[in-house]
């Protein structure tokens, strides 16, 4: 299958990996796995403990108002001008959607002017030079920009492995005009894999349909919430997927953590794992599934998976004292 | 009578149904309430207000909705309503049904978005406090976020979603600190200085105080 994800140029400036709530509390090997990748692409990056969480949680269970999160994202735009590093790299599609909204509310003159006499209170301001400088882009928009040199990187070949992307609702639905890609039929994931010789499924039924989560409703309305989730899962059984990736935390917990109870509770197979993009491809690459991409954190079952791409054997190695990676021969699946 | 944007800042918009839809839906029958027109003029609807004026009822928004095809919830029917000022909207139950997927957004020819009227309709509905019934469920996320800089799982829940999520998940929570440490990820807060800026900022935005009830 082609690549149809449009080529950009590469992001060369300097990068603050915006840290998300949901990937430090519920998955942090994403963003383990995030950085391992930024070093071994040559992404000049920082972590920068004056961020805060975007609110995006609390904004979408409606109990955070607007006002208070466009301070919040004016704010965290503010120090990552500050701290020299601009281009804020979002793990979490919620915090990529959220902080594009104030950009653009923030540009209305009155807008701006009620932000800033908040940001006042605490020495700061969202001025033209911040508002010129800040950019936004998912990671794997970071990832896609250095794409050509993937392939020469890859460690374990994922041959045969049919991968299959859940696209996140907040990347490809609320700035659908900015997507790389179609946002209704989103290659971006499986592109970026490609050179790790998996195979990519494209297109299925419910490829645009969201995971289910809804915010309030995974936990008000678990009906509903589940029907969603459940309707998903078939689809990609059906298409006999091997993994289906993530862009989005939220959408990760809905499908690792309720996968194997609505399995039982339907009494369906859905013979698949979830992975984030960044722990697949950094897997691909090398990494440690456990060091650097913290498959302990999942829900899920991943060990058939590690074994049959060639990630368990290189635990034994490393644990004897040789070098994971170079040790390792290229397994073919 | 209901303030409608002003004919120039319509004419902005460059939309060449938003004049003709104004004039359409200008004069709804009982709406007292200027809903439509606070709804119009809230920031976030800043380049879907020409779409809601335009919506020609077509309900793309509804047959992609997830609410509407598991639930009972209509987004087509919200557009209507919130068009014609319809003020029953501010006790509205099925408003919180939607998912804020925004695939009513992305998919509308005209550029309107439910899922934000509906976002701005919540909003009113717990600054009214017919709402907070809704949010109560998610208000320690707010007080939790104020004390650490992160949110947290509703607390009352909590042993529902461990049972769901099984002893893995378990596993996660008590161990996270060193599952952080081993993968190197540094602090799971962010910095003092972060903080009070955090809280001066939720502070004088009246973050907290919107979620207590008025005093009767």
């Amino acid at each position: 299958m082609p690549t149809t994800t449009p080529d950009i140029a590469p992001i060369t400036g300097r990068v603050e990996l915006f840290r998300s709530c949901l990937v430090s509390t519920q998955y942090p090997g994403v963003e383990a796995a995030t950085k391992w990748l930024f070093e071994q692409l040559g992404v000049e990056y920082i972590v920068n403990p004056d961020q805060t969480c975007c609110t995006g949680l609390g904004y979408y269970t409606d109990v955070v108002s607007f006002p208070t999160t466009v301070a919040v994202a004016a704010r965290n735009a503010c120090v990552a001008v500050e701290a020299g590093h601009p281009i804020q790299a979002y793990l979490c599609s919620t915090c990529y959607a959220i902080n594009k909204k104030a950009r653009d509310v923030l540009e209305e003159p009155a807008q701006r002017r009620r932000t800033n006499d908040v940001l006042r209170k605490v020495g700061r301001e969202y001025d033209d030079a911040v508002a010129s400088e800040v950019r936004h882009h998912h990671v794997l928009e970071i990832l896609w920009s250095r794409h050509p040199s993937i392939r020469g990187l890859v460690k374990r070949r994922l041959s045969g492995l049919k991968v299959a992307t859940h696209p996140a609702c907040h990347y490809c639905k609320v700035f659908p005009d900015e997507v790389l890609g179609d946002g209704e039929d989103l290659m971006l994931p499986e592109d970026l894999l490609e050179p790790t010789g998996v195979e990519k499924t494209g297109y299925y039924p419910e490829k645009g349909t969201h995971c289910g989560a809804g915010f309030r409703q995974r936990f008000v309305n678990p009906g509903m919430s589940m029907a969603v989730t459940r309707e998903k899962l078939r689809r990609l059984a059906e298409r006999g997927v091997d993994v289906c990736v993530h862009m989005c935390p939220n959408c990760h917990i809905q499908f690792d953590r309720f996968h194997d109870v609505i399995s039982q509770t339907a009494g369906e197979d859905y013979p698949f794992v979830h992975l984030h993009v960044q722990q697949l491809l950094a897997l691909a690459l090398g990494a440690d599934p456990d060091r650097v991409c913290g498959v302990e954190a999942h829900s899920q079952d991943l060990e058939p998976l590690l074994e049959r791409i060639g990630a368990r054997e290189r635990v034994s190695v490393a644990a004897v004292g040789g070098s994971a990676v170079a040790a390792a021969p290229s397994v073919p699946v | 009578m209901i303030g409608l944007p002003e004919r120039a800042e319509l004419d902005q918009l460059a939309n060449p149904y938003a004049a003709l839809a104004a004039n359409a839906f200008a004069s709804p029958a009982g709406d007292d309430s200027g809903l439509l027109a606070r709804i119009l003029s809230d920031p976030r609807m800043q380049h879907h207000a020409a779409g809601l004026l335009s919506c020609l009822q077509c309900g793309i928004c509804t047959s992609g909705c997830p609410a509407a095809r598991f639930g009972d919830f209509s987004p087509r029917e919200i557009s209507r309503r919130a068009l014609l000022g319809d003020p029953t909207l501010l006790e509205d139950d099925s408003v919180w049904l939607c998912c804020y997927c925004y695939t009513c957004q992305s998919r509308c020819p005209r550029g309107n978005s439910v899922a934000v009227i509906n976002q701005i309709i919540r909003g009113m509905q717990v600054e009214s406090g017919y709402g907070l019934r809704h949010v109560a469920l998610f208000t320690a996320w707010t007080e939790q976020f104020y004390a650490t800089g992160l949110g947290g799982w509703p607390h009352q829940l909590l042993d529902a979603i461990a049972d769901a999520w099984g002893d893995r998940w378990w596993n996660l929570v008590e161990h996270l600190d060193e599952m952080r440490d081993e993968l190197g990820v540094g602090s799971l807060y962010p910095s003092e200085r972060a903080m009070g800026e955090l809280r001066a900022i939720m502070d004088e935005t009246g973050c907290r105080e919107r979620l207590q009830p008025a005093e009767a």
